[in-house]
């Protein structure tokens, strides 16, 4: 039997009228040389034919004759039970529940990052706070110490020994507010022994520096 | 709005979200210099614009860069850097007001280690804060701490 690349591909378009100018003429001009082609519209147009007359036939054997009396009966009905209202709202909202694989992937994401976020959040706070200030906190730590923190200029005479005082929430004090001076919410200082803090401040530089240690010389001015 | 409508905005609105999330980030510098006053005497090169701040501040004889870490961190994530003499250091951004970066800085030692010093700070966008102590066999680490926001006020 004869074959033509025509046949499989472009005359099925063409019965469905897909096919738009000059490629519609040259299939037309096409099929009028081309015995394998002109059979296959001729196959599709009797197939078209015969689907057409089959439903027709179908619907004509449907006895429509107590239809509206019987869509006024449903409506005079109770409504439908919620089981079935359920399932009816479920079937609406299929196309929904079927996401593509991207949309779960994301919400998975996101079921992973919102309760990451929220603990990191959680976890700075918490690590803000002074350990006695946790009920069960372990007492591996020696109390908190609070230090004055105020600026020292370089020249000033050493201030090293820190004033100590039970802790007081309060924050400490702010430390400048200019260019590139630094803002110090709150500082603590833990460990064995006395921990000395100064803060220095570098006029030259406008930079803060956060001096501690074990009080001896170690900032040699 | 149609079932499938909604669930394309749902997802759009999720993805940007998502986005958003992954992309809100600071950059944190933190350089570590040993100061020590060994018969070496001198100043790493790489430490150049910080000499002026090191002689004044600091008197010893030698200055080296010991550790040099660029560190991407989202807003709330907690970064732990190995610090020279077991010492370890946590540093979470905080948040972005106003042109300020806050963070907290936790410093701690030991091979167990315990908390030595915590501070709640902030200080403006691409500036930096200086923490020096406390000795060891060497000499002191002075720790330049600097950040710069990658996205607009929170």
């Amino acid at each position: 039997m004869a074959t033509c690349s025509h046949a499989d591909r472009i005359i099925p378009l063409l019965h469905d009228n897909e096919l738009q100018n000059p490629l519609r003429r040259e299939t037309v001009a096409h099929m009028a040389t081309c015995v394998t082609c002109a059979r296959m519209f001729s196959l599709l147009e009797r197939e078209q034919e015969l689907f057409t007359q089959t439903i027709d036939e179908r619907v004509e054997a449907i006895d429509f004759a107590n239809f509206w009396q019987a869509v006024e009966m449903r409506i005079s009905q109770p409504s439908s039970p919620w089981s079935t209202r359920l399932r009816l709202w479920y079937e609406s909202w299929r196309p929904a529940w079927t996401f593509p694989i991207p949309a779960w992937a994301v919400a998975v994401l996101l079921l992973f990052l919102i309760p990451t976020h929220l603990s990191l959040n959680n976890d700075s706070n918490d690590s803000q706070t002074p350990p006695h200030m946790t009920e069960n906190a372990p007492s591996t730590e020696p109390p908190v110490t609070r230090v004055e923190t105020a600026p020292l200029s370089p020249q000033s005479p050493s201030n090293t020994a820190p004033s100590q005082h039970q802790f007081d929430p309060q924050p400490i004090q702010t430390v400048g507010l200019n260019d590139n001076q630094a803002e110090i919410e709150s500082i603590y200082t833990y460990g064995p022994g006395a921990v000395t803090l100064r803060i220095h401040h570098d006029y030259e530089s406008n930079s803060t520096v956060i001096l501690y240690g074990d009080g001896t010389n170690e900032y040699p001015q | 709005m149609n079932p499938h409508r909604l669930a394309q905005l749902c997802f759009t609105l999720a993805f940007l979200w998502a986005l958003h999330a992954l992309a809100d980030e600071v950059e944190l510098h933190i350089e570590t210099v040993l100061a020590t006053n060994s018969a070496k005497k001198g100043f790493d090169t790489r430490l150049e614009d910080l000499k002026p701040l090191l002689v004044r501040t600091f008197h010893y004889t030698s200055y080296r860069l010991v550790q040099d870490i660029r560190q991407q961190a989202r807003w709330g994530e907690e970064i732990k850097v190995a610090l020279p003499g077991e010492r370890h250091m946590q540093v979470i951004p905080k948040a972005y007001e106003r042109h300020r970066i806050a963070l907290q800085v936790i410093l701690r030692e030991g091979v167990n280690p315990a908390s030595l010093l915590n501070a709640s700070l902030s200080f403006p966008d691409n500036g930096t804060i200086f923490f020096a102590g406390r000795k060891q066999k060497d000499g002191v680490l002075i720790i330049r701490i600097g950040a710069t926001a990658k996205e607009n006020e929170q």
